[in-house]
């Protein structure tokens, strides 16, 4: 295949969604850019080779080869690793989530958020910015535990991000990236010695969640909810020092998918936590048999479930304080949030086991 | 009501391209409710999570909220395998595409999208 003619940008969109290459192929041609269209990712990688484009539309879900692998492959083996990208993806698997941020995508964009014209804006401008910079520099590197030293300047960092989104999907991205950093700082207070925990704790820890807790109106009321937990508790954790800082206390969880149990067990089984006794639930029945347990996890795709289980839990709950967490869909989670609060339970939208995990620790150390 | 209404808006305004992308749409839904449709068929509950998913994608472009949330409960509900619960969802499914279809061709024949 030739080069694109003269100076029009060249953009390589990846869907296996006819509609959507459709629906952008037109409108791009439109703004003047030829275009090239793959259906899942050896495609793309195959039109990459023949003509490396300016820009990459990259869906995730796709067959035979996914978004993932494609943009691994460029940003680490591939003669074009600052290629800009272009994630648009329906991003409803939170692990996807996780795992594309540490790939660096140029920009994240959720198909439900983003109406076609916001997203040939966020391609324009990308383009733009390649231009002005001849080489585009891959944004920063999503905050992961391994990466970061625990320490507050990596929750600065991500507070700076959330202050400067500029979209929700920015916005979930950045708290995201404070509960991990949060996890990472608390993981290594353990290590140290318990008198220093109360000076750093103040020190460190506490003005940045509040600084978190005051964008308010920035992050939702149930991202605050989140953080106004993990304030209390570090607000008794320096007050009090524990000897150990997480009781070792029975969680019960209801989690559909195998992957994830083993994900969950694999996460709870940590210094100043095991033993752990983690129970898996499969019905909402299971509430009332088993008797030994301090908090729930509960994953759910319906409203309607964690309804009926919460109406139980409550109910149980009477017998002593019972923290639940809820994981269901994004939307869910912002429209359930309210209910949630009745029962002393929280509800999270679209997290992983280990984005989750930072307010089990919080609600067992308050109960 | 025009359900295109919100999409049209993030347009510009600009009707033609919104009944472009609408025919899109419309034609990409046909080809996706034969998909769902057949995956239930055959009891294929990866089929239909992918298929949802992917539905849900387009829906949401569309700036058709509740479609996309009915999809993705659907795509979400479909690893338990429970049947006629897959089935009820995707009569909903339909019925609202349905809905959807019957609006948009309402505010076309009265000419005057609200």
């Amino acid at each position: 295949m030739d080069p694109s003619p003269s100076n029009q940008p060249h953009v390589l969109l990846t869907d296996d969604d006819p509609f959507i290459t459709a629906l952008y192929r037109e409108r791009l041609i439109k703004e003047g850019m030829t275009v090239a269209t793959a259906q899942n990712g050896e495609e793309a990688l195959e039109s990459i080779q023949k003509q490396p484009p300016d820009l990459l539309l990259l869906d995730l879900n796709m067959p035979r080869m996914d978004g993932t692998e494609v943009l691994r492959y460029i940003r680490e083996q591939s003669p074009c690793p600052n290629l800009p990208i272009v994630v648009l993806s329906n991003a409803c698997a939170p692990e996807f989530i996780a795992e594309v941020s540490q790939l660096r995508p140029t920009r994240f964009l959720v198909k439900y958020d983003n109406a076609p014209n916001k997203v040939i804006e966020t391609i324009l401008t990308v383009l733009e910015e390649a231009r002005a910079s001849d080489v585009v520099a891959p944004a920063p590197a999503d905050i992961h535990p391994q990466e970061f030293e625990p320490a507050t300047a990596s929750l600065e960092v991500v507070l700076d991000r959330l202050e400067t989104a500029t979209s929700i999907d920015e916005q979930r991205e950045s708290v995201l990236g404070i509960y991990r950093a949060v996890q990472a700082t608390l993981e290594h207070f353990q290590t140290l010695p318990p008198l220093s925990l109360p000076y750093l704790l103040e020190d460190t820890l506490e003005p940045l969640l509040e600084k978190c807790y005051a964008l308010e109106q920035l992050i939702g009321p149930a991202l605050v909810k989140v953080l106004a937990r993990i304030l209390h508790a570090v607000e008794k954790c320096a007050a009090t020092p524990p000897t150990t800082s997480v009781p070792s206390s029975p969680v019960l969880l209801h989690v559909p998918a195998r992957e994830q149990v083993n994900e969950w067990k694999t996460l709870l089984d940590r210094p100043g936590f095991s033993p752990c006794a983690v129970q898996q639930s499969s019905s909402a029945e299971d509430l009332l048999h088993h008797n030994v347990f301090y908090a729930v996890v509960w994953h759910t795709a319906r409203k309607s479930a964690a309804r009926k289980a919460l109406r139980l839990i409550n109910d149980r709950a009477t017998k002593g304080r019972l923290h639940t967490i809820f994981v269901m869909p994004q939307n869910d989670a912002d429209r359930w949030s309210l209910e949630a609060e009745a029962g002393d339970s929280l509800a999270l939208g679209d997290v992983c086991a280990q984005e989750a995990l930072p307010a089990l620790l919080y609600a067992l150390q308050a109960s | 009501m025009n359900p295109f209404k919100e999409l049209n808006a993030s347009l510009g305004g600009d009707w033609e391209e919104t009944n472009t992308i609408v025919r899109l749409f419309f034609e990409s839904a046909q080809e996706q409710l034969n998909n769902l449709n057949q995956a239930l068929a055959q009891e294929d509950r990866e089929q239909i999570a992918y298929a949802a998913h992917q539905f849900a994608g387009a829906s949401g472009t569309c700036g058709l909220t509740e479609l996309s949330g009915l999809l993705r409960e659907l795509e979400h509900a479909a690893p338990q395998a429970d049947w006629p619960q897959l089935a009820q969802q995707l009569n909903r499914i339909r019925d609202g595409v349905t809905a959807i279809r019957s609006q948009w061709d309402a505010s076309q024949s009265n000419n005057a999208p609200t």
